[in-house]
């Protein structure tokens, strides 16, 4: 598929996924929350993944980590990172991977912490398990780390609580960035913090990414964060991918009406007051197909408001 | 829906003051144990007003004391001192202990999360039916109650066989709206609506904005939306208040407020907006500029000026540009109670309180 092969530069994929399919299997009936979906990271480059919460965009996040729990199943596709197969990796393989080569910050991660250990303890405890240092130099490592994203070392002694959530948000960060792994996964990074807050951690994270080179992929519903941080991005709707290019044209151009309706949910900050109307109420698509390239790098799956044509999706509900 | 045009301000219809008004509101919470003195000032001398058929916006941070502001006014919560006047009368001092039925029929909540203000095992139909018998809103008939809930229905853009889902069966918008609809059952003349649109999916947002917006053009409902994202309170209200360390700093006509802020602490919150058409705009020296005035400004734009003269002691407040924009900003030179202000910002990286 020639989406996969669009990538920011010229640099070697860090991760590719092809036709990733993941399905929920019920007892009685299975729902596919990921359908076909294929896009590759390059080295350094900043995916964005953006959609709403069901679309899928957070169980593809745990299927590149293999974090799926039953009855959560990958039943198609392939995840290929650095040229390793992911899904064919085996449990020790599988441990050296999560961490060292990938490392993911969760949604609300900063509630992650163990609050009856000090952050430097949780620090040191990446260094000694996952890189095998010593108790003293994975102290002095674990100093270096926080000084990083600018906490103060001598808060290697506080424990979660006696941290602000920006704070411990960024331990959290740190902590994912601590083995240079080369590509970050953030899920929704900051999503439970004031926007005060937020701009300095996105500030914060394009700095490191800068000064450590890793790759991020990063999934939230916010466009306007996502157009100011990804290079490239993809938008998501009901499992599949319904557009994707490089972030600026998706944000001075979009071209599927889900896209559009996702942009005009945030209204501008200047300029006059215009109208605005989100998606109606219960228009759905269905049966979206593959992705055509509608201008160079950008591309779009076809949709028309009735089913006239082969291979468009089907835009239920748009006459209300 | 029809906005072809949207207003700034609405013409007012009204002749007979504000609908809503908050004079000198504080509270102060207990905290330590139980022979402790302490408290915590959560909000302190709030003096607001909503015009008849007017959306007012109040902006801030978690923490800033929005939401204990809402609480108070709802009478969820006692507050310590104030007075909250509807109609020009004290419901503090009318109805001293609780709030009584005819307060609620006056005002009315929207809260931030439709899946908890909804109980789970009853039809839509029995909220809205519920509101309408308590507050003797439904007519005398029964078809007459059937023909009010059609309408509510209706007027919140769901269809009337809804009336017989459980809210399970609804998504987030249509249950917002549910909540919205029970609201206008009583037919009230204020709407105090907290973070209605932050718990719900991105794209049907808009449409939960717009509805207000509707119910204020058509029925004049005046509404307090309070909300952390300053970009929906530009595209709603027609006057926002940004509230930090519970006292208001600032307020003004919002397309006015929002591009000429004149307190360091809104400018910090519009400088923050994330906003690709300014993307890169992060200037980690000017934020820390900007925090330091926010809690020891040692000047302030107006110092000097014959007409407004600067107070350290008092929260002067000082006329922004033009009278018809009604824009005042609190002086900067006024300290609040040491350590007020500390939670909000306290996120800073720099800063050097060490907690223990």
């Amino acid at each position: 598929m020639t989406v996969s092969q669009v990538s920011f530069g010229s640099h070697e994929p860090v991760l590719e996924v092809k036709n990733l399919t993941v399905k929920y299997i019920g007892d009685t009936r299975s729902t596919t929350a990921v359908d076909r979906v294929s896009f590759s990271i390059g080295t350094g480059e900043v995916f964005g993944l953006a959609g709403e919460s069901g679309c899928g965009k957070s169980t593809i996040a745990n299927s590149i980590m293999r974090l799926l729990k039953d009855p959560a199943k990958i039943a198609g596709g392939s995840i290929s990172f650095g040229g390793k197969d992911v899904l064919a990796m085996s449990p020790e393989e599988l441990r050296r991977f999560r961490w060292q080569d990938v490392a993911m910050v969760f949604q609300s991660a900063m509630n992650s912490l163990n609050p009856v250990l000090t952050i430097g303890e949780q620090i040191m405890d990446i260094f000694t398990t996952h890189a095998g240092y010593s108790r003293k130099e994975s102290l002095r490592r674990a100093g270096e780390l926080l000084e990083l994203v600018r906490i103060d070392s001598a808060r290697l002694k506080s424990y979660p609580h006696q941290l602000s959530g920006g704070m411990r948000q960024r331990a959290v960060i740190a902590m994912a960035v601590a083995l240079k792994p080369s590509l970050l996964i953030l899920d929704e990074p900051t999503t439970a913090l004031d926007v005060v807050v937020q701009q300095e951690i996105m500030a914060q994270i394009k700095e490191l990414q800068r000064e450590l080179g890793f790759s991020v992929l990063f999934i939230t519903h916010d466009m306007s964060l996502m157009v100011e941080l990804s290079h490239r991005m993809a938008v998501m709707y009901g499992g599949r991918i319904v557009e994707t290019a490089k972030a600026q044209d998706v944000y001075t151009n979009p071209r599927h009406p889900y896209t559009q309706a996702l942009m005009s949910a945030f209204p501008p900050l200047t300029g006059p007051r215009v109208p605005l109307t989100g998606l109606p109420d219960g228009v759905k698509f269905r049966n979206i197909p593959d992705l055509t390239e509608a201008a160079p790098g950008h591309f779009v799956a076809p949709v028309s408001a009735d089913n006239s044509a082969a291979d468009t999706a089907i835009m239920e509900g748009a006459a209300r | 829906m029809s906005h072809a045009v949207l207003s700034p301000q609405r013409p007012s219809a009204d002749t007979e003051g504000p609908a809503l008004e908050v004079r000198g509101l504080g509270k102060s919470f207990p905290i330590g144990g139980l022979f402790s003195r302490d408290s915590v000032r959560a909000l302190h001398g709030v003096d607001l007003t909503i015009g008849r058929g007017e959306i007012v916006a109040l902006v801030g941070e978690s923490g800033s004391g929005k939401s204990t502001l809402a609480r108070c006014v709802a009478r969820l919560e006692k507050p310590s001192s104030g007075q909250i006047l509807i109609d020009g009368v004290d419901v503090l001092k009318r109805d001293r202990f609780q709030a009584s039925r005819a307060f609620r029929s006056q005002l009315q909540m929207v809260f931030q999360d439709p899946f908890g203000s909804l109980n789970p095992a009853h039809r839509v139909e029995h909220f809205l039916r519920r509101s309408l018998a308590i507050h003797r809103k439904g007519g005398s008939s029964e078809t007459e109650t059937q023909q009010r809930l059609e309408e509510l229905m209706t007027t919140v853009g769901l269809q009337a066989d809804m009336l017989n889902s459980y809210p399970h069966e609804l998504s987030g918008g249509q249950r917002q709206r549910v909540a919205i609809a029970r609201a206008l059952a009583v037919e009230p003349q204020v709407i105090l609506a907290d973070e209605p649109t932050s718990m719900l999916d991105v794209s049907v947002r808009i449409g939960v904005l717009n509805l207000m917006r509707k119910l204020r053009d058509e029925q004049g409902i005046s509404m307090l939306y309070i909300t952390h994202d300053l970009a929906s309170a530009r595209y709603l209200a027609d006057r926002t208040a940004v509230m930090f360390a519970g006292e208001l700093v600032e307020e003004g006509e919002s397309l006015d407020l929002l591009a000429n802020p004149a307190h360091p602490y809104t400018q910090l919150l519009v400088s923050a907006v994330p906003d690709p058409a300014r993307s890169g705009s992060y200037d980690p020296v000017r934020r820390a500029g900007l925090r330091q005035a926010v809690m020891a400004s040692t000047t302030c734009m107006f110092d000097g000026d014959p007409n407004q003269a600067c107070s350290a002691e008092e929260p002067v407040r000082h006329r922004v540009g033009e009278t018809e924009n009604s824009h005042w900003v609190r002086c900067h030179l006024y300290r609040p109670q040491a350590g007020a202000g500390g939670h909000a910002l306290a996120t800073e990286p720099t800063d050097n309180e060490a907690s223990a």
